[in-house]
């Protein structure tokens, strides 16, 4: 899609269209934690938990201090520090993606360019595929589910590219060996919570 | 339904008992806010501790009806209750340090622009046929 096209889109509440909007849909997910090493098959790598933080702010959107930034990066920064790891280690990005704006938004918060180049640094296609940083490599909430609690997905698609689950399929990224993958939940992104994925056992 | 009874024990009714001077002084046409006796900073929405300090001692107070509209949103898609309303804009506006979400009055409204707290037997008035029992009015 290009910006053109999500413009014509009819408007939910100004400035966001429906394009901008997550589809909203049921869904379930799941994920079984281990503490010792185990794969179903030798195809499958393990994938370690290696960090995991939170931050909260807000209870509400109305006692926001300011609803175009977050606490992302603080409990990015948790999540990092117990995996020992910098952000200039992940190469594969997971996001919690109800609204186009709380992408750039959370770009921004957990670091990832500086406030107010969100849109510049989406637009360069490094979230792409092909690109740097892959980003919400099925597609995102916006593309196809928000059960009302996204988070889920973020692990499962994290796991199962660092685990080589898609080998051989179009929607395998090669080579990446550390996924973050950040969730919000609460009114108007008030609670956030981080992991750290590393590929291969602990 | 009407959200302007003429009634304060019908306009009351179901109201929680922590929220309940708020909806009163909202009935008179007043702004009412729970200002903390240690900090002196005003919390909304009612609650048992100050939201900026923790502490208890909370007491309410009448407060200046003119806030600053922080941000504003114009609704084109809208609950059942509100669709026949649409397009309207909503906002979050200070007062007195307290911020409240409601219903914004008035043409082209801009951030940091002054507001009034409407209520009571203006609210119809101020905020046309939309039932919302308190909203902002441009100043």
């Amino acid at each position: 899609m290009s910006v053109d096209d999500v413009l014509a889109t009819k408007m939910i509440a100004d400035p966001l269209h429906v394009a901008d909007c997550c589809l909203v849909t049921d869904a379930a997910g799941a994920l079984i934690l281990s503490s010792t090493p185990c794969s179903p098959s030798a195809a499958v790598e393990p994938v370690r938990v290696a960090g995991w933080g939170q931050a909260h702010e807000h209870i509400t959107a109305t006692v926001s201090r300011d609803l175009a930034s977050s606490v992302a990066g603080t409990s990015a920064l948790h999540a990092l520090r117990m995996s020992e790891l910098a952000l200039a280690d992940v190469d594969l990005l997971q996001l919690y993606d109800a609204l186009t704006s709380q992408v750039i938004i959370l770009l921004e918060d957990i670091g990832f360019c500086g406030k107010g180049e969100g849109g510049e640094f989406v637009s360069s296609g490094i979230l792409g595929p092909k690109g740097g940083l892959p980003m919400n490599t099925p597609g995102g909430a916006l593309s196809y589910t928000h059960p009302g609690m996204f988070g889920i997905f973020t692990l499962i698609e994290a796991y199962r590219q660092l685990s080589n689950r898609y080998f051989g399929l179009e929607r395998a990224i090669e080579g990446r060996r550390t996924a973050l993958r950040h969730a919000i939940m609460g009114y108007a992104g008030g609670s956030h919570a981080s992991v750290v994925l590393t590929k291969g056992a602990v | 339904m009407s959200v302007h009874p003429g009634d304060m024990d019908e306009f009351l009714n179901g109201r929680s008992l922590l929220s309940r001077p708020f909806w009163a002084g909202c009935f008179e046409g007043m702004l009412r806010l729970q200002q903390c006796g240690r900090c002196q900073l005003n919390s909304f929405v009612p609650r048992l501790n100050c939201q900026h300090c923790g502490a208890s001692e909370l007491a309410w107070t009448e407060v200046d009806r003119t806030g600053s509209l922080l941000t504003f949103s114009t609704v084109f898609m809208a609950p059942p209750r509100f669709r026949e309303f649409v397009p309207y804009t909503v906002g979050i506006a200070n007062f007195g340090g307290a911020q409240l979400f409601g219903v914004v009055a008035g043409e082209r409204p801009y951030c940091e622009g002054p507001v009034v707290f409407v209520s009571g037997r203006d609210a119809a008035q101020a905020l046309g046929p939309i039932p919302v029992p308190f909203g902002f009015a441009l100043a």
